[in-house]
């Protein structure tokens, strides 16, 4: 009588749990490291400043406004123009306004693209001014290396 | 009956196993997709600034006590190469090297100052002028240890009744 080995219907297959392990990494890494917060922030080749502070606790509430190079003023990554962001402005500082002054702690930030013209910002400053907003801030990339205060 | 045990022990030493298959065809193109769409960002910074709480007026940059640092765009064509002044008085020094890393000029006529508290730095500029000259002299303030740093009117208008003119610059 002839011997059937026992394991002769098994299958040979290959261990896949350490290629899912690796691949769940990399896609773990992937989904924390991209950003995915980029709705306020356009993509734009910021001016250089060595002094520029991290931005790492913005204040609650800020609003950002994108400037790009040919001057087109992007709000939550659609254009929009001085007249509108004048209104937006003005509606949103009335909530920060202090009670006994007239002008609002409502902050800004300026994304501003380095080639853009001064003017542009200029009517962006002007328009906030008129909106009774002073507390601005202007976004600037970080130097890369020791000695380098950019440009 | 024999045959039929047989084949009962044979499929139960089989492995229950879970398909993988599909699963790792979709982590595999959430990779890819994370891969080609993620960008990474670059690290920001910002500086901060005060605008005139008044709007801007003429008035405001006829304050004798703050600094003025004046960009304008003398060249035409070439809109960035601006003419930078810096004006505190009487003195006045002219050059983007005062705007440059390692220069003492805005740090010498900080300690001419009286009230370093109140007083501050106003830049004035072209509207022509590409925005990172305005940032260059406020980084550049910044730098100095000045705090209030804010921006007068559009040049056109803020400019001092009666200054001397700026002539080209000499580099």
């Amino acid at each position: 009588m002839p011997i059937r080995p026992r394991d002769v219907g098994a299958k040979a297959e290959m261990n896949m749990t350490p290629m899912i392990d690796i691949v769940f990494q990399i896609l773990i890494f992937f989904i924390l490291v991209s950003d995915l917060q980029t709705k306020d922030f356009a993509q734009l080749a910021l001016p250089m400043a060595d002094q520029a502070k991290p931005d790492v606790d913005p204040p609650k509430g800020r609003m950002t406004i994108n400037v790009k190079e040919d001057g087109q003023i992007i709000l939550r990554s659609v254009n929009i123009t001085l007249d509108a962001l004048g209104k937006r402005l003005k509606a949103e500082a009335e909530v920060y306004r202090d009670r006994d002054k007239e002008k609002s702690d409502k902050p800004i930030l300026i994304r501003a693209d380095r080639d853009v013209e001064y003017s542009v910002v200029q009517d962006i400053m002007k328009t906030c001014v008129d909106s009774m907003v002073w507390k601005l801030s202007f976004a600037a990339a970080k130097p890369q290396g020791p000695d380098r205060d950019g440009e | 009956m024999a045959e039929d045990l047989r084949k009962t022990e044979q499929q139960a030493e089989q492995e229950i196993g879970l398909n993988l298959t599909p699963m790792i065809d979709v982590v595999f193109q959430l990779l890819i997709f994370f891969i080609l769409a993620g960008k990474f960002r670059v690290p920001e910074g910002r500086l901060d600034a005060h605008l005139p709480e008044g709007g801007p007026t003429k008035g405001q940059i006829d304050k004798i006590e703050d600094i003025r640092i004046t960009l304008r765009n003398l060249t035409g064509n070439n809109k960035d190469d601006p003419d930078v002044l810096v004006e505190l008085g009487e003195d006045d020094y002219r050059g983007v090297r005062i705007l440059e890393k390692g220069d003492n000029t805005l740090v010498t006529l900080q300690k001419k100052l009286g009230n370093p508290e109140k007083q501050g730095v106003v830049i004035v500029a072209e509207g022509e002028i590409r925005f990172h000259w305005i940032m260059k002299a406020l980084n550049a303030s910044a730098r100095a240890g000045f705090e209030k740093i804010s921006f007068a009117a559009p040049i056109e208008t803020a400019v001092k009744p009666g200054s001397k003119p700026i002539a080209p610059l000499d580099r």
